[in-house]
């Protein structure tokens, strides 16, 4: 550790860290350490399943998807939109990214109750500390707003209305955007929650970026296949609440700016402004929360796992009358119990559902979810795809339920006496249809009952769908359930790769129900002979998996 | 450089740049396929009276045969007027101008809306078409459309959009001053056909 002063005849960096009374070389040590837990950020990892040691490391994923999120936005509005609606998306979509970044990463760039422990007994002045810290903070903002703004950027710069300084222009933009959003998410929990943000959130908004990705690439999919171009029609007739979302005034004055001037220009450098005194702000107020972390000062609580109930009483009233007494019960409510405290695990699984979700909103928005007993089957390809593809995402959840973060404690499972192997696979298979299926199913009854004014055909559509999914849930299950569930830490492709062909196999046979439905819903007689033959063929294939499974696994589940 | 050193922080910098570079040179790509991009942007017209309910077919064929629709189209649902606008600009309704003379008489809020859309949202060859529709329609309604249409074209720096706006802004100018500002639509029509 080196004393101020010795610095002075070093770099100029050290000299100027000298002056400002910080010690160059515990800066240094400290940065780097931080850059270092940045491209290993912990929840981000959870999310991109990847490891500290990883070559790839979770943040060079981070940038990835951020910056397909802005190729995706770029692609989708280049030529179609005009310069300041496109910096409108561009920005809206950077302030979201970035401040979600912030709550996901708190621990890690802006303030973290552990650094006690592990820098507390060293010699580091609190000053050198905070400075540490910020440039860290400012580090991994300037990184994530550059990754998610470079495409919108550049390719914002190629339009034809765009003015010559459209670059610069939305590169500062896009900083005092990111950086008063940024800035105010640190003020709340700084100032307002008094604490940092919980797991939950955290784990939760580290898929935001997946989320978005796929909501980008569905909706972009939609506005580029959409018969009127209505992205177009937005652009030209924005509606009137937009006058009050910051990103449009921040949007007005980079396009002014960008075309050197017109209405609106002082817009960027009264940003600038805002955003300094909010970062002065934040800087003061970040100051004081570092002061409290020194030996014997109290910081911030830890968090704990929500507590599990008591033995003997496995799961509420309706668990207790959705499932059989014994290993049944037991594995829905081990099931419901890990899909809970586990987001990761939620989150890996709910994109199975992602493509009935969309197919439900782009039939929705666009009018193509028609009633099949109305109009003949080419006109409610939608609703009949929506139906049967939730079978299609079966075997992706099935899967996901061999994956879990506390997979380390698979050997409680596997030296446990379970009996009844069926009764067991049984209750796995309930809680994942009733977690994953039951949800889109009441959804899809919903929509289709309110955009057919018809509750009745909407819940027997929504029914069939149900029944398919549930059928699909015990073939499926005869295959996919023979291991240990649980027992394996996620890892990345591993959701989705091994179980390509019964994925493909499940959606063409799911399709090939949706044709049969489409071709008997018009006349009565023979619609009715296809749902009586539905029903009883689920009856059917639960009861042969059933009986397969018993067979299989009558030497118990394989570790 | 060896995996050993990517492992680095700043083997992990570089890889960062190198990423950061090839989205440069992807962007530059996308911004010399501009044309290209433009190429893609216009709208879509079914054309087909399959799906269309009886009501709206037999209004269609109306208005082929050079009739006032029997129906009234503004009961229609939405999709049915805008299937009949479709109709119109695929030049499956009938002589053109006379057509757009009678939907605009008809339903004239919504068919100049769908026009003006048409012109934000469709190619070279549609937004012609639609610019011929709010000409014949000749309402004032049309005239402040074409306006605020030109100024648009003019913040999006189109100078070719702006002049085929411009020029339909001064036919409609001339039949109005052919009719001094008043007379009905039909004379209006009658007034610039050749």
């Amino acid at each position: 550790m080196s004393a101020p002063g010795i610095a002075s005849r070093g770099r100029p960096l050290d000299r100027f860290l000298d002056r400002l009374s910080i010690d160059p070389v515990a800066y240094r040590a400290l940065v780097r350490a931080y850059f270092l837990m940045d491209f290993r950020n912990q929840h981000y990892g959870k999310s991109t399943a990847t490891g500290p040691k990883a070559l790839i490391t979770p943040l060079f994923w981070v940038l990835g998807q951020n910056l397909i999120m802005g190729l995706i936005c770029a692609v989708v509005l280049f030529a179609r939109v005009d310069i300041e609606f496109f910096t409108l998306v561009g920005l809206t979509v950077s302030m979201i990214t970035v401040g979600a970044a912030v709550v996901v990463e708190f621990n890690e760039i802006v303030f973290d109750p552990q650094d006690l422990s592990i820098i507390g007994h060293r010699p580091i002045p609190a000053r050198t500390y905070a400075a540490a810290r910020v440039t860290n903070l400012l580090a991994y903002l300037l990184l994530t707003s550059c990754s998610v703004g470079l495409f919108p950027a550049l390719v914002g710069s190629g339009m034809r209305d765009a003015g010559g300084l459209q670059v610069v222009a939305y590169a500062v933009g896009a900083l005092v955007g990111d950086l008063v959003c940024a800035g105010l998410v640190i003020l709340g929990y700084l100032v307002v929650f008094r604490g940092q943000p919980k797991r939950e959130a955290q784990e939760m908004l580290a898929w935001l970026q997946v989320l978005l990705i796929m909501l980008l690439f569905y909706g972009g999919q939609l506005l580029l296949r959409d018969p009127q171009q209505k992205v177009q029609w937005l652009a030209y007739a924005l509606p009137d609440w937009i006058v009050w979302w910051p990103a449009k005034w921040l949007a007005q004055g980079v396009v002014a700016f960008g075309q050197g001037g017109g209405g609106g220009w002082w817009i960027l450098p009264t940003g600038v402004v805002v955003a300094g005194l909010v970062w002065m702000t934040i800087l003061s107020r970040l100051s004081a929360a570092y002061g409290t972390l020194q030996p014997g000062r109290r910081t911030w609580a830890p968090h704990a796992s929500p507590a599990l109930p008591r033995p003997g009483e496995l799961g509420a009233g309706w668990i207790r009358w959705l499932t059989r007494p014994g290993e049944e019960r037991a594995a829905f409510w081990l099931a419901w119990t890990m899909l809970r405290r586990d987001p990761n695990l939620r989150m890996r699984c709910w994109p199975s559902m992602a493509i009935v979700l969309a197919m439900l909103g782009t039939g929705a928005a666009t009018g193509q979810l028609k009633n099949p007993a109305a109009v003949p089957p080419t006109e409610c390809i939608l609703t009949l795809a929506a139906m049967y593809a939730i079978g299609g995402s079966v075997p992706a959840l099935l899967h996901n339920l061999r994956f879990s973060e506390d997979f380390a404690a698979s050997w409680i499972l596997g030296t446990a006496p379970v009996g009844d192997a069926v009764g067991f696979v049984g209750g796995m298979r309930k809680a994942m249809f009733v977690h994953f299926i039951l949800p889109v199913t009441l959804l899809m009854l919903g929509l289709l009952g309110w955009l057919w004014r018809d509750p009745v055909q909407g819940a027997i559509h929504a029914g069939l769908a149900g029944c398919v999914a549930w059928s699909m849930t015990c073939g499926c299950s005869v295959l996919q359930l023979r291991r240990l569930p649980f027992a394996l830490p996620l890892a990345r492709g591993g959701t989705f790769g091994p179980i390509a062909p019964l994925s493909a196999a499940t959606t063409a046979l799911g399709m090939s129900v949706a044709v049969l439905h489409g071709l008997t819903a018009r006349q009565p007689w023979a619609w009715g002979v296809y749902v009586v033959a539905l029903l009883l063929g689920t009856l059917l294939i639960q009861s042969v998996s059933n009986s397969l499974l018993r067979r299989r696994l009558a030497g118990g589940m394989l570790p | 450089m060896n995996p050993k050193d990517l492992k680095t922080l700043r083997g992990q910098l570089w890889l960062t740049a190198a990423l950061f570079l090839i989205c440069v040179v992807l962007a530059a790509v996308i911004v010399s396929q501009r044309s290209r991009f433009e190429g893609f942007v216009k709208e879509k017209y079914s054309g087909s009276r399959s799906g269309l309910s009886s009501a709206t077919r037999r209004a269609a064929d109306d208005l082929r045969d050079g009739q006032a629709p029997s129906i009234e189209l503004v009961e229609l649902p939405e999709l049915e007027r805008r299937a009949l606008y479709d109709l119109w600009m695929l030049d499956d309704l009938g002589p053109a101008e006379r057509t757009a003379q009678i939907l605009a008489e008809t339903d004239g809020d919504f068919l100049l809306r769908c026009a003006e859309q048409t012109v934000v949202c469709g190619d070279g060859a549609q937004r012609e078409r639609a610019l011929e529709f709010l000409v014949a329609c000749h309402s004032p309604k049309a005239r402040e459309i074409c306006r605020r249409l030109a100024a648009w074209a003019r913040r999006r720096r189109r100078l070719d959009w702006q002049e085929q706006i411009e020029q339909a802004l001064s036919r409609l100018d001339a039949t109005e001053g052919k009719l001094g500002g008043r007379g009905s639509v039909e004379s209006a029509v009658a007034s610039f056909i050749p």
